[in-house]
């Protein structure tokens, strides 16, 4: 028979076996009465012939008994009995579960979490980190950067001259491929102009990957030279989004900053790199087309297959310094270093990451340190069956594998739940996510991820199934069943009990601190001073192609189509109904912006190698007016500045008046950058545009009119709503030029927020985590508690008849939870001031070590551990004495 | 019990069983009945002991070399029929090699002594 069949059988047997008897008094009767017609064939009259049949078959009770017998035990497996015994198991773990459903459900709600908030996290781990990137032998690709020693620059890009060099001298490399993003606009026959990253490649940029186009072909040679043809490669979102995923696109003709652009083909979806591009052109750059001391170029490159980082590092070295002594100008004090793409790629939120996953694992441990706890406390109920069970010569190793089926069963039906847990908790999770998180489009519930959370289930269900079995060993049989109904707790195993609150409790305090400690920085965070003001101020971005706002190089400074359209702009935006001021940045106030030489007039001469850089951030009149930011001498940029014959003038920050005017008067002195010797009129307040986090370096504010540039953020004071200034915007520019594409719609506030998504999400999740961890930590405490009063019920019983007041029981139980508490906190701030160190790198403004952070804390779990006992307190002191003693 | 019969040596009837069902599927009384008839004629006709039959039954489809399904006998009646399975089919094979080098080995004994 089928092993299925006989299963059904035997379930049968066991869910109806009434039924299964009657059968086989069906099958007897039937022989009966077939013996008993053979005999009246033979002449014998119907009684007798009955009675004759009886009393052939012999002993019937004993056959009918025999046959139930065997169709009741479970089908017998030969050589294989351990299935029998597990199914055995399996029976009992459910049976012995119905029998406290209220356990059963608060174990299952408290694994379900446990597992669901561990599964949701490691499914953004795996999507962001552990992930292979979507390359060919990912492993083999290093991103190259250049750095200063002399400026204290560590993470710069290469310029074009350095990429040929170190492309024709390394010998670690098998290819090299650079690129770099600049905003353009897009115009195609169907649709609105659109603003587009274009990524600006070497032509053998998708070779290098080692990816190919999902539609249509890669770059020719010939294009990546001087003269060939322009042609594109979409990104498969940008070929969704604007061209409906239509393959008719490929040989379409768009317009790229107004230049006729061939489209050849589409990558394939997972295809983002660099993140932000929209389309892939080939740059065409040669090794003389840019200049030396320009950093523009991202460079990525695969390693040979014998080479790896720190081969690859030295090799650069070397060519970094011959490269430094035959261009002292513009190579002095540079070097070169590589990093694995996977490091540029996901580095920075590594951390973060696995902060959260850390306290997510301490979250499901606290779990299961109840779980535990409450098995243990039904496993001392239980105790009397347990020795009943073993005086029937069931073995250490039959209670064992018992224990283990129920932790198993317990674990995995709370697994299961815990999937569902984390389908929902991971819809909350993305919608938290920082909009920056690389790879974040990987993430999902896959098979990885539920591999994860069955193997962390069944790791939960040994913890806890093994953990009452530790007791097995410690119990004295002859003792239990003697002691009988009132099986009390002995010593050893109430301390084995009590071990567990205060672990449980100190791993809550690890959380609770480290939440402290996130929630402290991120409230520093938001003090900080952006040097501006964000409110009612929306930004839009806009970038003026060349094929119609002439601007040419050598013509610079005198863009004067440019400088129109942008003064026209402003003015025009001013008048506008509803608006207050309008301005126009480089960058926004949160955007670090772009770093350029100088040097200070009267100053003695520094070669052009050692010359410091400063923050450029180019803006117009209105600017600090309409971002409120406080001139603190001087005047303002004004429009006199604006004319064509206006003296150049510049403003810089406090930043970086005290670092280079000392004791020098710095309005009025005079600064030469980007070939144009500048008075500096006003100093203005240090703004944060490198981050609220960051400190804030010396900057300096040009005028557009006198440093025109074609790309910049347009930024207007409104007095209405945004979505309206936004309509008011796209109406006044279409009036001005109707094919200009408008992209970033967005309020400062807004940038802000986003500015400190890390944060805010590292924090929120971790103090997520802390409160679960503090709930889980007081049920755990009240259940310890709340068993410990009705054990002692007797005790309690016996101090009352003996004159104790209700108040002293009180303090008996308050006692001994506090006794409890106090260990576990001193245990968290131990594990506290060790585990911090991992947090160390997400911190602002707050020691790892705060005392004001780990006393709170130390004084809030107290209060929890004690509130958690309260209740139990308060049932001891309503026992009644003659009750008490009676029931024994 | 009447007439003299052949006590059954252990094992054998699970054999004899399975000779009987290999055929056709048949409920407990018949393959009592047909192991009876086939050796009516020998020196020592066997007799079927229902005590150890329906145990025997009960048990064989424990193991898995018979299936039972409730069908109806040759006078109408509703009865327990019993199958052979493949595994059951193996069983046979081999017990009845088992039986025939048996019974070999104990004949060569019983000449040459």
């Amino acid at each position: 028979m089928h092993p299925l069949s006989r299963f059904r059988h035997w379930l049968r047997a066991k869910l109806d076996p009434a039924d299964v008897a009657s059968e086989i008094d069906e099958e007897l009767r039937y022989h009966l009465e077939m013996r008993a017609r053979d005999y009246r064939a033979r002449g014998l009259g119907d009684i007798e012939a009955a009675r004759a049949a009886e009393q052939r078959f012999g002993n019937l009770r004993a056959v009918r008994h025999e046959c139930r017998r065997l169709s009741s035990i479970a089908p017998s497996y030969q050589g294989d009995n351990s299935m029998h015994l597990w199914l055995r198991d399996f029976r009992y773990a459910l049976r012995s579960l119905a029998k406290s459903p209220g356990l059963a459900f608060v174990v299952l709600a408290t694994l379900a979490l446990g597992v669901g908030a561990n599964t949701a996290i490691f499914s953004v781990i795996e999507g962001v980190l552990l992930r292979p990137l979507p390359y060919h032998e990912p492993d083999r690709l290093v991103m190259l950067w250049e750095n200063d020693r002399l400026r204290g620059t560590t993470q710069e890009r290469f310029s074009g001259p350095d990429f040929f060099d170190v492309r024709e001298r390394a010998e670690v490399f098998e290819e090299m491929a650079h690129f770099y993003t600049p905003p353009a606009t897009l115009t195609s026959p169907s649709g609105e102009p659109m603003r587009v990253n274009v990524a600006l490649v070497s032509g053998n940029f998708f070779g290098i990957l080692g990816n190919a186009p999902s539609e249509g072909r890669s770059f020719y040679p010939e294009e990546d030279e001087p003269g060939g043809n322009r042609v594109a490669v979409l990104s498969h979102e940008l070929w969704t989004s604007r061209f409906g995923g239509d393959r008719g696109v490929l040989g379409r003709t768009i317009f790229i900053d107004g230049v006729s652009t061939e489209v050849i083909g589409v990558m394939g979806r997972e295809f983002r790199f660099p993140s932000n591009a929209d389309l892939w052109i080939p740059s065409r750059v040669t090794p003389t087309s840019t200049q030396r001391g320009n950093h523009g170029f991202a460079v990525v490159a695969r390693l040979k297959p014998n080479a790896n980082l720190e081969v690859t590092n030295a090799n650069l070295e070397i060519i970094a310094g011959a490269l430094e002594a035959e261009y002292t100008d513009d190579n002095q004090g540079r070097g070169m270093w590589a990093q694995t793409l996977y490091e540029a790629s996901v580095g920075s939120v590594r951390t973060p990451l696995l902060v959260l996953l850390g306290a997510v694992v301490l979250v499901l441990l606290i779990a299961c340190v109840n779980v535990a706890n409450l098995l243990f406390a039904r496993s001392l109920s239980r105790q009397q069956e347990t020795a009943i069970r073993t005086a029937m010569g069931a073995g250490r190793a039959a209670l064992l594998r018992q224990n283990l089926t129920e932790g198993l069963v317990l674990s995995l039906a709370g697994g299961a739940l815990g999937a569902f847990v984390a389908y929902f908790g991971l819809g909350a999770l993305l919608a938290l996510v920082p909009s920056d998180l690389p790879r974040v489009g990987n993430v999902g519930l896959n098979g990885a991820v539920l591999v994860f959370a069955l193997g962390i289930s069944m790791a939960t269900g040994l913890v806890f199934g093994l953990l009452p079995s530790l007791q097995i060993s410690s119990h004295h049989l002859i003792a239990s069943l003697r002691e009988g109904v009132r099986a009390g707790e002995r010593s050893g195993k109430r301390r084995a009990r009590e071990i567990l609150v205060p672990v449980e409790i100190a791993l809550a305090v690890v959380l609770v601190i480290g939440a402290g400690l996130l929630m402290t920085s991120f409230w520093k965070i938001l003090q900080v001073d952006p040097g501006f003001t964000p409110t009612n101020v929306v930004s839009v971005d806009i970038t003026l192609p060349a094929s119609r706002y002439e601007q040419d190089r050598a013509d610079w400074p005198k863009w004067n189509a440019v400088r129109q359209f942008q003064d026209v702009l402003v003015e025009t935006l001013a008048s506008s109904p509803g608006v207050e001021s309008a301005a126009l940045g480089m960058n926004g106030p949160l955007n670090a912006g772009w770093t350029s030489r100088f040097t200070i007039e009267g100053r003695p001469p520094v070669p052009p190698g050692e010359q410091d850089e400063v923050r450029i951030r180019v803006v117009s009149p209105n600017y600090c007016r309409t971002l409120g930011i406080p001139i603190l001498r001087g005047r303002p940029l004004e429009s006199r500045d604006t004319r064509a014959d206006a003296p150049p003038v510049i403003l810089v920050n406090e930043a970086f008046a005290r670092r280079y005017f000392v004791d020098e008067e710095p309005l009025g002195a005079h600064l030469t950058q980007w070939g144009m010797t500048r008075e500096i009129v006003g100093i203005v307040q240090d703004v944060k545009f490198q981050g609220l986090e960051a400190d804030v370096p010396p900057a300096i504010y040009p005028t557009f009119s006198q440093a025109p540039f074609s790309g910049f953020s347009l930024l207007v004071r409104t007095r209405e709503e945004p979505e309206a200034a936004y309509a008011r915007i796209r109406e006044v520019v279409a009036t001005l030029d109707s094919e200009l594409a408008l992209s970033s719609f967005t309020t400062l506030e807004a940038q802000l927020a986003a500015s400190v998504a890390g944060p805010r999400f590292t924090m929120t999740l971790f103090g997520l985590f802390a409160g679960i961890a503090l709930a889980l930590a007081a049920l755990g405490i009240y259940g310890v508690m709340s068993y410990s009063v009705s054990q002692r019920r007797h005790e309690i019983g016996v101090r009352m008849s003996l004159g104790a007041g209700r108040r002293s029981v009180m303090r008996l139980v308050l006692a001994e939870g506090f006794r409890l508490a106090i260990l576990g906190v001193g245990l968290g701030i131990v594990g506290a001031a060790l585990m911090t160190r991992t947090l160390e790198s997400l911190l602002f403004g707050v020691e790892r070590l705060d005392p004001m952070t780990f006393g709170s804390v130390a004084v809030l779990a107290v209060t929890v551990a004690l509130a958690a006992t309260y209740v139990p307190a308060l049932r001891a002191t309503r026992v009644d004495p003659i009750a008490a003693l009676r029931h024994d | 019990m009447g007439r003299s019969k052949s006590e059954l040596l252990h094992g054998t009837l699970e054999l004899l069983v399975l000779r009987v069902v290999e055929s056709e599927p048949m409920n407990g009384y018949a393959i009592g009945r047909r192991i009876e008839d086939l050796t009516e004629d020998a020196a020592s006709p066997l007799s079927i002991d229902e005590g150890s039959l329906y145990p025997a039954l009960y048990r064989m489809e424990r193991r898995g070399w018979l299936v039972s399904s409730w069908g109806t006998s040759e006078n109408n009646r509703r009865a327990k029929f019993y199958r052979i399975t493949r595994s059951g089919r193996k069983r046979l094979a081999s017990e009845r090699a088992n039986w025939t080098s048996f019974a070999e080995t104990v004949a060569k004994i019983l000449e040459s002594a």
